[in-house]
């Protein structure tokens, strides 16, 4: 969507959190590309920020502040929303512990809208969440994923960090949207997806020590190449009257997991894989919540049935509303892009 | 049979989501207010340290027993305070001193006792801490943590497991303090992380002297005390759960050279074993010594005993903490 087709112009101040994250680099230069030249860049920590650097230099007259800093400072947050017309809301925590994940992405959500909502120049704000927020434990095998999938509901059953504090997340980008007339929109995308992001995917399996556990059989994966994400966060900022809407980013064509391994361990060299059925992970995880009722957690349930449907049962995926309201459509087919991932981990030493 | 009966938090969000994760009936983001609902026969104190005295002093003013996380309070002077003030009103208190009640410890004590050791004459205690952990992430990417305002840095909220367990064995009230302390880790001398990650102390009394050893870079981590007694040596690897006895060459020659580290070797199988033996009886617990502890404390609060930990030993800990922190090097 170029600046002169969207809700705003290309002067208008545009506030981007997690910048410079692994898809929020991507945003930048998509916001860039795209005729956009005055942004405000949040960035907590100094990983990637060189990269950052290198995105903006590339704008011509643009206008762009790098501000360092910690959402869970109620100062720094009001600095950053200071005069925003658009809020890209990329920052979420990754790592660290559930605490920890909660903090950096449900507490500083709360501080980031709690002054959001004082802002009288504000014209969207585009939350960027994720397929884990959804509940398929419950969907029937093979079941097409969609926006009105339910919301994850067990979290204990689950025990899954990630899923919790993106659920809590979005739960509260709605309350505020809500109880506040925040004019806000939601992506969700799948497995985020390219260079220098995460090599494989807990859907397909783990790596250890030279073996891949391949628990993702012939699933599909619902990758999204992360430039094609982008384009859909820029697209959610900035198309007219998609307000209070909720999309999932899913790219087409999406190879299964077997395929997706096949070219890793092409990629990689010398890695054996072992398959792992989904049934014996089933029965795993329920030997695994027996175990560790029983022994008072002396192994806690790492691993729960619940968990395991949520993250290895076959279900499909739709995109279709993306592609018909938010007017998405990938830039980079999914055989260009895997190609991008995987020449890029053969390149790493 | 206890329950949990609220969560309170400054930050409500917090205390919303450990009620909702662990189902506890009542969350908080008030004391005042959760107080007024309810009375709590015990508060769990998991705060930042320097508000332990003011909540441990509310807490007891207002009927609850209290267990403190370590470190206890900011300094000395805090300390005496708080424990004046649960014996006013007549409350008991305790301090999060896990390792002195773990498996490995109460082992150790036990084999102490029958004199095996003989007198203590030095003793090392060395605990590494892995900053690529939680905690350590935490303070690093936030200028405005609450450990850059403790007196000792990253070690006051580390060392008291250190400083307790040599104390057990140095019974002088003030002995001498010697200390070294230093950044190591590059990664770390950044603006918003102003730590020091390398502290060594020395502490000397009349007949017993004591090390101590705090790193946050060498590898695997430790977590280990050496008694040296005028009769044999004692080695407690928290880690490993083994407790050895290092006893004199009892053959003559090379013989009795090999035979002791065979000697070493089957006690380490033995404990092993017997690490085995309890973990097929769930009763290998990461914070075993931590369930011991807890389970002491209630039971004191419910029969009204003595608390486990001595309130003379929690407040020689907190005493020589702040002697060891007056001699830190400046941090910039």
């Amino acid at each position: 969507m170029k600046v002169d087709e969207s809700i705003a112009g290309p002067d208008d101040l545009v506030l981007v959190t997690g910048s410079s994250g692994f898809l929020g680099v991507k945003v930048v230069e998509k916001l860039l590309q795209n005729g956009f030249r005055n942004l405000r860049c949040l960035v907590r920590t100094q990983t990637r920020v060189a990269q950052l650097r290198g995105v903006l230099s590339k704008g011509k007259g643009v206008e762009a502040e790098i501000m360092k800093g910690n959402l869970n400072d109620p100062e720094y947050c009001r600095r950053a929303v200071k005069d925003a017309v658009l809020v890209i809301n990329c920052a979420a925590g990754m790592s660290g512990g559930l605490v920890n994940m909660f903090v950096d992405s449900v507490v500083s959500a709360r501080n980031l809208l709690s002054v959001l909502r004082e802002d009288d120049k504000l014209r969207r704000i585009v939350h960027v969440s994720s397929f884990a927020v959804y509940e398929t434990a419950n969907l029937k095998r093979g079941a097409l994923l969609t926006e009105e999938t339910p919301i994850e509901s067990h979290h204990t059953e689950r025990n899954d960090a990630y899923s919790y504090t993106k659920v809590k997340q979005e739960e509260l980008f709605w309350k505020f949207a809500t109880e506040h007339a925040m004019p806000l929109v939601v992506l969700r995308p799948g497995v985020i997806f390219g260079p220098g992001g995460v090599e494989l995917s807990p859907r397909v399996g783990f790596l250890f020590n030279r073996t891949v556990f391949h628990l993702g059989d012939s699933n599909l994966i619902p990758l999204t190449y992360v430039d094609n994400c982008a384009q859909a966060v820029l697209l959610a900022a900035t198309k007219p009257g998609i307000e209070n809407q909720i999309f999932n980013i899913v790219d087409d064509e999406i190879p299964t997991s077997k395929d997706f391994l096949k070219m890793y361990k092409a990629a990689k060299g010398n890695l054996r894989s072992v398959n792992v059925p989904y049934v014996a992970t089933e029965l795993f995880s329920r030997i695994l919540k027996w175990y560790a009722h029983h022994s008072k957690d002396q192994i806690p349930a790492f691993l729960t049935p619940h968990r395991v449907a949520s993250t290895w049962k076959r279900v499909d995926f739709d995109n279709g509303k993306s592609k018909r309201l938010l007017g998405w459509n990938q830039a980079v087919t999914t055989s260009d892009a895997l190609n991008l991932h995987f020449q890029y981990i053969r390149s790493k030493p | 049979m206890a329950s949990v009966v609220a969560a309170c938090d400054r930050e409500p969000l917090l205390a919303e989501q450990l009620a909702e994760r662990y189902h506890i009936p009542h969350h908080y983001s008030s004391l005042e207010e959760m107080f007024r609902d309810i009375k709590p026969d015990i508060v769990h104190i998991i705060t930042p340290p320097k508000t332990h005295l003011q909540i441990g002093s509310y807490a007891c003013e207002l009927g609850s027993h209290i267990y403190v996380e370590k470190p206890f309070t900011v300094n000395y002077p805090e300390a005496l305070q708080l424990i004046d003030i649960a014996n006013r009103h007549n409350r008991k208190v305790t301090v999060g001193h896990i390792y002195h009640f773990d498996p490995a410890a109460r082992q150790m004590r036990a084999l102490v006792s029958t004199g095996l050791l003989g007198e203590p004459v030095h003793v090392e205690a060395i605990m590494s801490y892995d900053l690529e952990t939680e905690f350590g992430r935490a303070f690093q990417y936030d200028s405005k943590h609450w450990i850059y305002d403790l007196p000792g840095g990253l070690f006051q909220n580390v060392i008291s497991h250190l400083v307790e367990k040599v104390l057990e064995f140095l019974p002088d009230e003030s002995p001498s303090v010697e200390v070294h302390a230093f950044l190591r880790n590059p990664a770390l001398r950044k603006e918003e992380s102003r730590i020091l990650d390398e502290l060594r102390v020395m502490l000397a009394g009349k007949e017993v002297t004591a090390q101590l050893t705090f790193s946050s870079n060498f590898k695997p981590a430790h977590s280990f005390l050496r008694i040296y007694g005028t009769k044999n040596t004692m080695e407690v690897d928290f880690n490993s759960q083994a407790v050895i006895l290092r006893k004199g060459k009892q053959l003559p020659t090379g013989v009795g050279r090999i035979m002791t580290s065979l000697n070493i070797a089957r006690q380490y199988q033995k404990a092993g074993f017997r690490n085995i033996n309890r973990f097929l009886r769930s009763d290998f617990h990461f914070f075993a010594g931590m369930n011991c502890l807890l389970r002491a404390f209630y039971s004191c609060v419910l029969n009204n005993t003595e608390p486990p930990i001595p309130y003379d030993d929690i407040l020689r800990t907190t005493r020589i903490m702040d002697l060891i922190f007056e001699r830190l090097p400046q941090r910039t």
